[in-house]
């Protein structure tokens, strides 16, 4: 018999029980046993930051960290970023800058930023730069991505959201 | 000789605001599904009977690989198959880097292709 745990996870204000082997990963239940692939794998230890999801608003690495120890915790995954129709503010920044081409880091990306706006909500360039070290990006560079967590930076603090201005989304293919 | 009427060349438009699409940053119309977790990657693809891979990377900056026994790793549960440079051309026999793989294991589960590595 399999030694299973039960466990209970808040994932995007929806609530899991799952029985999990001791062994299985936080991204591995997020992505397979949730569906919710917007998590990528990426160095699978803990170094390049795209598995990046927050566990009661603190962002972890998902891929060096176990279901049983996410046990009883609120998830926070980029599919719970948007608010319907209206992208979080970081999203519309990112594709308003350029923040983004092939896509894998942005998830990651996108919570590392918005736990850093929590913390810092008004951040120089520098303290940007500083919070993203923890997350790779092979295409962009960095630069997009900075100006784009600082244009949203001021949006977030006075907590609005424009959807008037949100251009009407375009629905690519998906598997 | 007559003389050909021209219609007037269209208007310089030299100014950065008057232009409609050169010099200007256009949102891509694929973004938004990236950017909401929905890209659809090769890791996303879910098929029935779909396996598992793992991939045994070597720990050395230059290494050959001098034996390899791949009975243990067959012998677990839930794997498939088991491979080495010999079966397949994306592993190496001898590993140039570190993280060069070296054999792979597919399974049922990736928790069981992990620990067959």
């Amino acid at each position: 018999m399999k030694d299973l745990h039960p466990v209970t996870l808040t994932v995007n204000g929806r609530e899991y029980t799952l029985a999990v082997e001791p062994c299985r990963l936080l991204v591995d239940v997020l992505r397979d046993d949730f569906g919710l692939t917007g998590t990528h794998i990426g160095c699978e230890h803990g170094v390049c930051g795209t598995c990046t999801v927050l566990l009661d608003g603190a962002s972890i690495r998902s891929c060096i960290t176990l279901a049983v120890q996410a046990d009883g915790s609120e998830i926070r995954t980029v599919e719970g970023l948007a608010d319907g129709a209206a992208l979080h503010p970081l999203q519309e920044e990112f594709w308003d800058k350029q923040g983004l081409q092939c896509g894998y880091c942005t998830p990651g990306m996108l919570l590392r930023a918005c736990e850093l706006l929590e913390q810092t909500p008004d951040p120089t360039a520098e303290q940007v730069r500083e919070g993203i070290a923890s997350n790779l990006c092979r295409c962009t560079g960095y630069q997009y991505i900075v100006e784009a967590v600082l244009a949203a930076a001021p949006r977030m603090r006075e907590g609005r959201r424009t959807p008037a201005e949100t251009p009407t989304e375009t629905t690519g293919a998906q598997t | 000789m007559t003389a050909v009427e021209r219609p007037a060349p269209p208007p310089v438009r030299t100014h950065k605001a008057n232009r409609t699409w050169v010099g200007k940053s256009i949102r891509k119309v694929e973004d938004p599904k990236f950017l909401r977790g929905r890209g659809g990657y090769i890791a996303d693809l879910v098929r029935p009977g779909m396996l598992h891979a793992a991939v045994l990377r070597s720990p050395h900056a230059s290494a050959r690989v001098r034996s390899l026994d791949l009975a243990p790793a067959l012998g677990l549960p839930g794997v498939h198959a088991a491979l080495s440079c010999e079966d397949v051309d994306f592993l190496d026999a001898v590993a140039g880097f570190p993280g060069a793989g070296v054999a792979a294991v597919a399974a049922d589960s990736i928790e069981q292709a992990r620990a067959a590595v």
